[in-house]
């Protein structure tokens, strides 16, 4: 009885929430403003059946994928470097501010001059990905136990050991949860940059086309898409991290 | 013979050892006394980082006078808290100094049973993560063992044990501990007497209760 409850608790809460959607949907009385959830449903089945519909999600996918990679590769290199040369943190540390203070759409707008369309998503992406890694593996690496690294030090290991044995595992915490906060960033910042910069085949626009025509519960439907698609991307990433954990909590 | 000649030594806004004189024969058992505050920290942490071409940056440094007699000397150490790595296994902190070894042989040794081999510490009694890192110390091919308080947290029985375990698996051990009892227990034969603001004093170690 109680495993039955916890399964359908999940549940009734979504349907609660659909039913809540349902009741502002009456309210407001416009499908153009907001349209119902079986509205929306519809829209997706009918966009699900349509080719350029997963060309699309497909295309965004990699771009949202491929900036994640490159920005947590790029920006665990800089937090690294910065964490251990004084100077590279003293002349680099205030780019990572600017970059992090700057207005998304001035980005946009400046990349759009620079790049093929279909690239500037994915530089955005990146640009949102490389601070967010830069200074969480910057902070973590400051934060391992010096008592940990003397008796490193005491006992001769090799550089390569420390960074195995200690550098790793101390900041692979911060990095999973730093990983999940930069892969929601990205989702968002591309989706963005797509609705500006309209790249042949992607979610934005996707979501751009169905403002100029108005079919709310096709923008609607888009957006379910990008919501399940990155659900789905951040379980598959946590998975795969336990996957490599070595049987530790 | 290790001499230390009038050496200040400690950190940039501290210098808990002033003029400090001290001998440390290069076999045998050699304790080290002395209250809370006397430099016996700095003092350890000086020999362990001796020497080292790129000591940790908040190593002790050597301002003033000469340490004899411990070029090229490999040192392993307990140190006062177990510092096992949270990550890896008891037998896999052990190996970690020297692949290859038989870290499970020197558990067993130590009275930690095969069952909690593949445990984590933090699944470990303080005891026996105290072990562990005795375990890792005895692992470490080295000339000089450093022990810091290294009985503590466990029981009477078990000290005995690790006594008897340490006691000649380093041709030197300097034990820091304020138990004479302890001293008597790992067959020293020298003593460093330190003193809060005098002259150390050295000598052999005679037990008295």
């Amino acid at each position: 009885m109680k495993a039955l409850t916890r399964a359908l608790r999940p549940l009734l809460i979504a349907c609660a929430w659909l039913l809540i959607w349902q009741l502002a949907a009456l309210g407001v009385g416009k499908e153009v403003k907001l349209p119902p959830p079986q509205r929306v449903w519809q829209a997706l089945l009918s966009l699900a059946g349509q080719g350029a519909f997963w060309l699309s999600l497909g295309a965004t996918l990699g771009r949202v994928l491929a900036a994640f990679l490159l920005g947590m590769l790029l920006g665990g290199l800089l937090g690294a470097l910065c964490a251990f040369v004084p100077f590279a943190d003293a002349f680099l540390s205030p780019l990572r501010a600017v970059v992090k203070a700057t207005p998304i759409s001035s980005f946009i707008v400046l990349v759009l001059l620079w790049l093929s369309n279909s690239m500037v998503p994915l530089f955005i992406a990146l640009l949102m990905v490389v601070p967010v890694a830069w200074a969480n593996v910057q902070q973590a690496l400051g934060a391992v136990s010096p008592r940990l690294l003397e008796m490193a030090y005491v006992f001769r290991l090799s550089r390569r050991d420390k960074i195995r044995h200690i550098y790793l595992p101390s900041i692979r915490p911060q990095c999973v949860a730093a990983g999940t906060t930069a892969l929601g960033f990205a989702w968002k910042s591309a989706a963005a940059a797509e609705v500006l910069a309209r790249p042949e085949f992607s979610i934005g626009r996707g979501i751009m086309e169905s403002k100029i025509y108005l079919e709310t519960p096709e923008l609607f439907a888009w957006t379910v898409a990008i919501i399940l698609l990155s659900m789905a991307i951040e379980r598959l990433m946590l998975r795969l991290l336990r996957f490599g954990e070595v049987a530790h909590p | 013979m290790i001499r230390l000649e009038n050496v200040t030594a400690g950190y940039a806004k501290k210098r808990p050892l002033v003029n400090f004189n001290a001998r440390l024969p290069d076999t045998g058992v050699a304790v080290l006394f002395g209250p809370s505050g006397c430099g016996k920290t700095t003092l350890l942490r000086l020999l362990l980082h001796f020497g080292d071409t790129k000591p940790p940056a908040d190593a002790p440094r050597l301002y003033e006078g000469r340490l004899l007699g411990l070029t090229g000397k490999r040192i392993s150490c307990v140190f006062q808290e177990d510092r096992l790595l949270p990550w890896r296994t008891a037998a896999e902190n052990v190996a970690l100094v020297r692949p290859g070894g038989d870290a499970a042989g020197l558990l067993q040794s130590l009275g930690i049973e095969a069952d909690a081999w593949a445990a984590y510490p933090d699944a470990l009694s303080g005891g026996m993560r105290q072990r562990a890192a005795i375990a890792r110390a005895l692992n470490f091919p080295g000339d000089i063992l450093l022990l810091d308080e290294p009985f503590k947290g466990l029981d009477e029985a078990t000290r005995s044990l690790v006594a008897a375990r340490l006691r000649g698996a380093f041709p030197l051990t300097v034990l820091v501990t304020h138990d004479p009892g302890e001293a008597a227990l790992m067959g020293a034969s020298w003593e460093i007497r330190m003193v809060l603001g005098e002259a150390p004093v050295c000598g052999p170690f005679v037990f008295s209760k």
